[in-house]
């Protein structure tokens, strides 16, 4: 009796998997991007009230959460305020080196970007999160393809969409993304690329290049629009690829991208 | 028409709150689905015959927040809105005789299936060679018992708020419908 398999809920059930395979094969992204954008537009201000409200209740149950660990907490500041008073003088001389290294090797300081501060009013719910969403869209100047950074010129990803209103962030750690890199100290250059949001990967170095523990990872500044000499992240472990012609880094990035409130989208370098 | 306003700004604000509450809330991966919640809440109560048109809104609206390809979600939540009613038909003789207790466990059921549906599928679209930039965590840690627990808790926090207003909107159907024939 086929009848009483063929239910007219298992028809509507399978007609609803049939078209939304269809959707998802042919996928027709742009088909859905003015849907999309009526819909991030209209939720704009709310996200940013739940966005900004979230962060303080969460804020405040992190407060709660640590009461208990106070008094020990307090000990243990005073002991490392002491010390870091005294670090204090050493990174200021650190510092000026710093900037004068920086400026050797060519790294593009802060004051040469055109940047465009933006929020971040939500995220990937997903494990490993690996997009971000900003209250900046096309309406301030926002272009897809466009670096994001955070202070200090640390490089976290770019525009992969953008809205009247909002735009959404690709993530280094985004399977995704891919940035020419280079070793900041030894100078050799590779692919960056997320795994799939676990990490991010200095691929594609050749076998003669030498990759050190420690060393930063900086953008090459070749082949797209991203500006030379900003900071990804420090190199945690070295490997071989399987087939041996190529090393590959992991990379420990330099802010937690879960943690980020304020952003910093590059909209040109000014000459 | 007011009932069908109501329940798109409800999926709307679920969506919203998804996105940019929950994140900031609840460590990487334990972030709750509040849209499917309500999914499942909606088929446990009139079955998959009159919810499937909420859970294709629902599961299209989470694609347009999640950045998603159009349909991913409408295709998890069909299936789960499909097994839920499945489930709930066979659980139950009437609605009146269902108790909170077989709700959460279809509410966990539904939050199991549909972490297992969508590592599914994004297997099968990393098999296609789609790049369709959808990462999910491994679908069987100790994280997703705790993901489940976590979705049954907002599942038993909107069940009155969402039953209030089951009635609210029935009984404002009623008025409207009687407005319409004695006018």
């Amino acid at each position: 009796m086929p009848r009483k398999y063929l239910s007219p809920r298992l028809i509507k059930l399978m007609a609803i998997l049939a078209v939304c395979s269809l959707l998802v094969f042919l996928n027709p992204k742009q088909a859905f991007s003015p849907l999309r954008n009526f819909f991030l537009t209209a939720a704009y201000p709310f996200q940013k009230i739940f966005y900004i409200l979230s962060k303080k209740t969460g804020d405040t149950m992190e407060f709660l959460g640590s009461i208990s660990n106070l008094h020990a907490e307090n000990e243990r500041l005073i002991k490392e305020n002491s010390s870091l008073i005294s670090e204090i003088s050493n990174l200021r001389q650190e510092k000026k080196e710093n900037e004068n290294l920086r400026e050797q090797l060519g790294l593009i300081p802060k004051k040469k970007f055109d940047l465009e501060a933006a929020y971040v009013i939500g995220q990937d719910p997903q494990k490993f999160g690996s997009w971000l969403i900003i209250d900046k869209g096309t309406s301030s100047g926002i272009e897809a393809g466009m670096p994001v950074i955070v202070f200090q010129g640390i490089i976290i990803g770019r525009i992969s969409e953008a809205y009247l209103t909002s735009s959404k962030i690709e993530l280094l750690t985004n399977s995704l993304s891919s940035i020419n890199a280079s070793d900041s100290e030894t100078n050799s250059r590779g692919i960056v690329r997320g795994e799939f949001g676990l990490g991010v990967l200095l691929d594609m170095v050749a076998q003669t290049d030498v990759l050190n523990v420690g060393d930063e990872v900086v953008t090459s500044g070749l082949g797209s629009d991203v500006p030379k000499g900003l900071l990804i992240g420090k190199i945690q472990e070295i490997k071989t690829t399987q087939d041996k012609l190529f090393q590959q880094a992991l990379i420990v990035p330099s802010v937690r991208y879960s943690n980020l409130e304020t952003v910093f989208v590059i909209k040109k370098s000014i000459n | 028409m007011f009932q069908k306003i109501i329940i798109l700004l409800i999926i709307f604000f679920s969506a919203v709150i998804q996105v940019s509450v929950f994140p900031r809330l609840f460590p990487s991966g334990l972030s709750p689905e509040i849209v499917l919640m309500l999914v499942i809440f909606w088929t446990s109560r009139d079955g998959f015959e009159k919810t499937w048109p909420k859970a294709v809104l629902s599961g299209f609206m989470l694609d347009l927040f999640y950045f998603w390809p159009a349909g991913t979600n409408i295709i998890a939540f069909a299936l789960v809105s499909y097994g839920v009613g499945f489930f709930a038909r066979r659980f139950t003789i009437s609605q009146k005789n269902m108790g909170l207790l077989v709700l959460l466990l279809l509410s966990a059921m539904g939050s199991a299936a549909n972490s297992l549906i969508l590592l599914i599928l994004a297997k099968i679209y990393k098999g296609l060679g789609l790049e369709l930039g959808i990462f999910l965590p491994d679908f069987w840690n100790r994280m997703i018992f705790l993901k489940i627990l976590i979705d049954m808790l907002l599942f038993v926090m909107i069940y009155w708020p969402l039953s209030g207003l089951e009635r609210f909107l029935s009984f404002y159907g009623k008025k409207s419908m009687q407005g319409r024939f004695f006018k």
